[in-house]
């Protein structure tokens, strides 16, 4: 049955986020101290400022995807786990308060770092020398890329972002409720041998392939493109289906290295 | 009323169980002392109570409501004071608005009632407590919540001789009429005044489940010196000769309860009461 009641919805992310507030300031301070130096650097020493959109870009994304892990980033301790499982919501109601902070909470986190990891530089490298300040973002937006935007029957690269930006997220909100301890560096490691075996697997079932003569075509067409964004889509859904599933069955004790 | 039906339970992960098939029913309005040694199941049958472990057979119902279910409703019946607690990096005004949202019976009045009694401000700053003033800050939150069962594990844990007594005073002044307690701890001697109801935890087995009034009425506590042993169910020595547990006849007087005697009977002697 599922049970979710706005109201008390609303209660749980209030209470997640006042009890979430130290973990929010330390990340915070993370992100904007490592883009702050980064910024520094390479507009006083290392020179190329184009280095730094790109720089922050993966950073920025890396971060995104891997704050997935952080779902039941609030259930680490014994205590915590009493408290939040304890609290008079349903366990999907919590699982979507988490799912907030971890998607539109890490998008503004890392929004708010950059913009005062900008500011900071551009305030500092203008009280140093004003002839090399200027705003990593500003310049950035000056120079968007057009082909951001989804259009047409193609898929276009904001799509292909998006996508994997939401099955690499889900995947790590998988392995960070699986798992209990390291569980972003575990879910890392996993991905990657896993990426590894099935690209070994899927360049061996090609190259059959051509040996017995068939020729392997990639179609890029409105129907593959659709039925791939339809693929991933419920990939994406049974991954945070898996999660709140997970989450669901968390016990305040456990002495495995999974939560199940 | 708690209904604990044929429960099974091992921790993930551990083959040894825990429980293999416990039965035990819990009724309204009483404080519940649960007893036992460490390591005998009393904070697992507490978490397993609050839903927050998950049993291997049969289940537990909370007036009405499976507890593996973890439904809101439920949940805010109960309220667990765990052994060891954290607070929340909040002031006290925020720590009551947070529990507000969820409890509709919360009382602000009770709340600040309770931290008079246990000596502490209402402007305490929770960043600064020892593990004892967060214990009764926290114990306070819990009474002033108004649930309606109310499980506290080892809650003299931690707190010193004149705090032990504050708290069977706050418990005794500020639990609800309809509320139900459940204490589990294995320093009996800091609850036996309060309890109506003791329930004797040993490896998964109930040794005990009864009223303190009907262990009163059929048994009496007293010193007794070496030549004045007859009757006597089980004894140990004390400065005064022997302190003994005997069983009642008719025309004797009713004596207080000596917990901490009775457990020792129970669990050393394995003495089987006549109830």
């Amino acid at each position: 049955m599922i049970d979710f009641n706005i109201h008390r919805f609303r209660n749980v992310a209030e209470w997640s986020l006042i009890n979430s507030k130290g973990t929010l300031i330390k990340k915070f301070f993370g992100i904007y101290f490592t883009l702050f130096f980064f910024m520094m650097f390479f507009s006083r020493v290392g020179g190329d400022g184009d280095v730094v959109p790109v720089l922050t870009t993966v950073m920025g994304s890396v971060f995104l995807v891997i704050s997935g892990g952080a779902i039941v980033g609030n259930m680490k301790t014994k205590q915590q786990r009493i408290s939040y499982m304890m609290l008079p919501g349903s366990t999907l109601e919590k699982f979507a308060a988490n799912y907030l902070m971890v998607t539109v909470g890490s998008i503004l986190l890392l929004a708010v770092g950059i913009v005062a990891a900008d500011v900071s530089q551009w305030l500092l490298n203008s009280a140093i020398d004003r002839t090399v300040s200027n705003s990593y973002i500003i310049d950035a937006l000056w120079h968007s890329n057009s082909n951001l935007v989804i259009k047409g029957d193609r898929m276009t690269l904001g799509e292909a972002i998006l996508i994997l930006y939401f099955w690499g997220h889900s995947l790590y909100m998988v392995g960070g409720a699986l798992i209990r301890k390291h569980a972003c560096l575990v879910t890392t490691a996993i991905i990657f041998a896993v990426t590894t075996c099935l690209s070994i697997v899927a360049v061996w079932i090609g190259g059959k392939l051509c040996d017995y003569g068939y020729a392997v075509y990639f179609y890029d067409s409105a129907l593959t493109n659709i039925l791939t964004d339809l693929g991933f889509f419920v990939v994406i859904l049974f991954n945070y289906y898996l999660s709140y599933r997970i989450m669901g069955r968390i016990q305040v004790i456990n002495n495995k290295w999974i939560n199940l | 009323m708690i209904e604990i039906n044929h429960v099974a339970f091992n921790y993930p992960g551990s083959s040894h169980h825990v429980y293999d098939d416990l039965t035990l029913n819990l009724q309204e309005n009483c404080i519940y002392g649960l007893l036992g040694k460490n390591g005998m199941g009393k904070s697992t049958l507490l978490y397993l109570i609050a839903g927050l472990l998950r049993t291997k057979g049969g289940n537990i119902i909370v007036d009405g409501k499976d507890m593996k279910n973890r439904d809101p409703e439920a949940l805010r019946d109960i309220f667990i004071v765990p052994e060891e607690y954290e607070m929340p990096n909040v002031s006290m005004k925020q720590l009551v608005s947070m529990h507000k949202m969820f409890y509709p019976n919360f009382s602000e009045d009770v709340l600040y009632k309770c931290l008079m009694d246990f000596e502490i401000s209402r402007n305490v700053n929770l960043k600064e407590l020892s593990m004892g003033q967060k214990k009764k800050v926290y114990m306070s939150v819990a009474l002033a919540s108004g649930t309606r069962y109310l499980l506290m594990d080892e809650p003299t844990n931690g707190l010193d001789i004149p705090s032990k007594s504050l708290f069977r005073k706050v418990i005794a002044q500020n639990m609800r009429e309809d509320q139900t307690i459940i204490i589990s701890t294995h320093q009996v001697h800091d609850v036996e005044s309060m309890l109506d109801h003791i329930i004797v935890l040993d490896n998964g087995q109930i040794l005990l489940d009864t009223s303190t009034v009907n262990i009163t009425d059929h048994y009496c506590f007293s010193y007794r010196q070496p030549g004045e042993l007859d009757g006597v169910v089980y004894k140990e020595s004390s400065l005064q000769g022997y302190i003994t547990m005997s069983e009642r006849k008719s025309g004797d007087e009713e004596t207080q309860l000596n917990l901490e005697l009775l457990f020792n009977a129970l669990t050393r002697e394995r003495i089987t009461l006549k109830l």
